[in-house]
Order: C-alpha cells, then structure tokens, then sequence
C-alpha cells in the first residue's frame, strides 16, 4: 500500500519504509520537506540546489537504512535538520574553493598525542582549548588572522591600532598559541594538562 | 608540535603568520616568499604559523554543532569569536523561526500593534486590565474591526515584565507589559521573542507606546517550551545598538 499517497495519514515508519522501497509518494513528501529548508531565503543556494538536495537525499537513505532515525523528534525535523547540515557543508566547501590556495606553502606538521593517535576531533579539541587558554588581546587577533583571515591592515583598523604593532603582536601570540597547543598536545590524548 | 623558530631581524619577518593565512597582497607574498626561501628561521616561523592557522580551522564548528546550537542546544565558546560560525548558527536559527512560524497555529501570535486594538475590543470584560493597557491613551493609528457577536471573547492576564526577574507566564491569553529599552530621536525598538530551544517566536520593531511602556498580545496556552526570553533593543538610525532590555518568562506546566 502507498501509505504515503494519504495525505495527513502517514506514519513515521511508512514514510521512511516508503522512501526506503524508492515509492515515489514518499519521495516527494521528504522532497517536500527538504526544500522548505532549501528554498529559505537565507541560503541562496542557486544553481547547486538541486545537487544540494541529491546529497540530502543520499545522506537519508543511508541514515534510514542504518536506521539512526530514534524518534527523539518528528521525521519532518530530522529532515530539516539533515538540509540544513548539507546546506552549511555546502556553503563551507563553495568558500573553500573561493580561497587562496595554499599549496606552495609548506606541509603542516601533523598534531601527535602522546599515545600517537589523533583524530580530527582531537585536532579540534585542541585548538579550541588553544582559543580559550590565549588572553583576550591574543585570542581576538589571532581569531581575525584565522576565523576572518583580514589582510593585518584590516585588523589593526578594527582593533583600533597600528599595522606594526598588528604584525609584531601576531608573532608574539602565534609563539604563546604554539607553546600552549604543546602542553595540551603533549599530555594524555590532548587533554588538559 | 613544531620547535620554536630562531630570530631573524629582516623586516619580512612580521608578515610570516599572514603569508600563512594567505592574506597578503601579491606583491607583499612574493617578497615575503622569497625571503623564507633563503631564510631557515622564518621558514621555521612559517611552519609554527602555518600549523596554527590549520589548526585553528579545524576549531571551527562542524555542521552538527552549527544546526543543534541554532536549535537550542550546546553553544560553544567557538562562536564567541567565529563571525563566520556565528553567521552560520543565525543563519540556521532565521530557517528554524521561519520554519516554525510556517508549521504554528497562526492564532498564537498576533502583531503587537495589534495589541492596543485588542485592549480596546475586549475593554467590556476586561474592565481591570483594559485600565492597565490604555496608560496614556489609545494609539493614534487605525483600530481593527473586532470580533463577531458570535465569537468568543476573552480577556487576557495583564502581566508586567521586569528586567532581572522571571515572570511567571500562566497558561492563559496574557498581554505582556514591559518598559521599552529608552527612546533617542529616530531610534527603533526592536523586539524578538525566542523560546528555550531556541526558536524565535517572533520578531519585529514594536511601535510607539506611551509612558515607555511596549505590549505584546501572546496565546500562552499551547507554548511548546517552558521558558520564553524578550530581548529588546533600542538602535539608532545608524543600526547600532543603543540600549537593551532582557526578559526572562517561566511557563511552569
């Protein structure tokens, strides 16, 4: 039965078994749902909408399939919630191939933890400690430098001093940022030292 | 992690960290390029930088946190000093509103210019609170047609709000009572309603009232979430903030 051809009688199960069996009806209701998020006004996706809401999809059947769908909120919000995570990963990877590259510059030293294993999460944990652990002057100029990446005459006009004292305090607080990193780096799996 | 660089007095040396954020201009990158070529301490200098910046891209949010801060989760300090995470996070959080305004019943929220008509549609039944919400006299503006003889009327909880002390909201129609965030000339009140998870119930400039006093008309009787926060801004023609004013409301179940 195409439960999902029933307007407002479908269950969660049936649209998800739906979708899964590739029904068309039950296609088009969690089309329908992806592209009230997709359609905002504040993601001008353009062009790439249609590639945006493909992967949305493929990111579904296969979260349906491991079911990792728990109930916890309705199936319409799990499905905006999937939209929305593509829409940002999109915009990130459309900024990233907007950017300077930076592949004549050379290879980034890999961060070990003292057991020699480190994920991506680690990665993050540490440098986000870094961020908390820097003081304010530190942490807000290197935040423009990294987060914002502005040219240094563009920060010292935001932080309201000169371009020299700009330059001389990014060395300064890029040796702090590093010596800090080591401590959290060195210690148990980047823990806290 | 990389060991610490040696000096180097050449003057190339400052701009190391923005050659590794990619953010010089073509002629500063190439002087400074070719300078780390041929200097062993500054090539040092931009290894520690490069891994830093790198680094640091890798504390920024990831989708997941992004879409479940704007839901109401788990803010990190991130975003504190992220402008583009940040964007991101209100970005999502604008869907959310509007997404929930879309799927709400559209008799909950009603436009607090509204508020003043409704003070006066329902001044029979409503004797006491009506002598509350016509302080200084009803607006200038044009008043709504009000409801038929058939419909049903009721009065709504007059509750005045306090900066720095939770309001308990009944469950009931209330018309909030709050002070405006100052006055200034050509400045705007602008108000947003956001509940616990998150989620803006509305938003928008609220009009001119008298005594400094602002209303907002709320059906608070099928609230999905127990707290509510009223955050209001004065901001000057300019659009910087001036003034703000937060209020907590608790809808105990």
């Amino acid at each position: 039965m195409l439960e999902c051809a029933i307007p407002n009688a479908m269950s969660t199960d049936a649209v998800i078994s739906g979708f899964l069996r590739g029904e068309r009806d039950c296609h088009a209701q969690v089309d329908r749902w992806i592209h009230e998020v997709l359609g905002h006004r504040r993601f001008s996706l353009g062009s790439d909408l249609d590639d945006v809401a493909q992967e949305i999809r493929r990111k579904l059947l296969l979260s349906f399939r491991a079911e990792r769908f728990r109930g916890e909120a309705s199936l319409r919000t799990y499905v905006w919630k999937a939209a929305q995570r593509a829409v940002i990963d999109h915009a990130r990877a459309r900024r990233r191939r907007s950017g300077v590259p930076l592949e004549a510059l050379p290879p980034v030293p890999a961060v070990e933890t003292a057991d020699g294993h480190v994920t991506e999460r680690d990665r993050r944990d540490v440098f986000r400690r870094v961020m908390e652990t820097l003081d304010e002057d530190c942490r807000r100029l290197w935040a423009l430098i990294a987060f914002e990446e502005l040219p240094y005459a563009e920060i010292a006009r935001r932080l309201g001093t000169t371009e020299g004292n700009v330059k001389v305090r990014a060395l300064r607080c890029r040796a702090k940022a590093t010596e800090i990193a080591r401590v959290f780096v060195t210690s148990a799996g980047g823990g806290r030292p | 992690m990389t060991v610490e660089p040696m000096d180097c007095a050449a003057p190339e040396r400052e701009l190391v960290p923005f050659l590794a954020a990619g953010s010089l201009t073509d002629d500063e990158r190439g002087r400074v390029q070719a300078h780390v070529d041929g200097c062993a301490a500054c090539r040092a200098e931009l290894v520690a930088s490069r891994a830093l910046f790198e680094g640091l891209g890798s504390a920024h949010l990831t989708a997941d946190e992004v879409v479940d801060a704007a839901w109401g989760g788990a803010v990190p300090a991130h975003l504190a000093d992220c402008a583009h995470c940040r964007e991101e996070v209100e970005a999502v959080r604008g869907s959310v509103a509007d997404l929930g305004r879309e799927t709400a019943r559209p008799s909950v929220w009603r436009r607090p210019e509204l508020a003043w008509a409704a003070a006066l549609l329902l001044a029979l039944p409503a004797g006491l609170y009506v002598a509350a919400a016509l302080r200084g006299g009803p607006p200038d503006g044009p008043v709504v047609r009000g409801p038929s003889p058939t419909s049903r009327v009721t009065a709504p909880q007059p509750l005045a709000l306090a900066a720095g002390a939770a309001a308990v909201l009944p469950r009931a129609e209330v018309l909030l009572d709050f002070a405006r965030a100052g006055e200034g000339p050509g400045h705007r009140q602008e108000a947003r309603l956001v509940d616990g998870r998150g989620v803006t119930l509305w938003e928008g400039i609220l009009p001119e009232g008298p005594g400094g006093r602002a209303y907002l008309l709320l059906d608070a009787r099928d609230l999905a979430s127990e707290r509510l926060t009223l955050d209001v801004r004065r901001v000057d023609p300019a659009g910087v903030e001036q003034a703000r004013v937060v209020y907590e409301l608790e809808a105990p179940r």
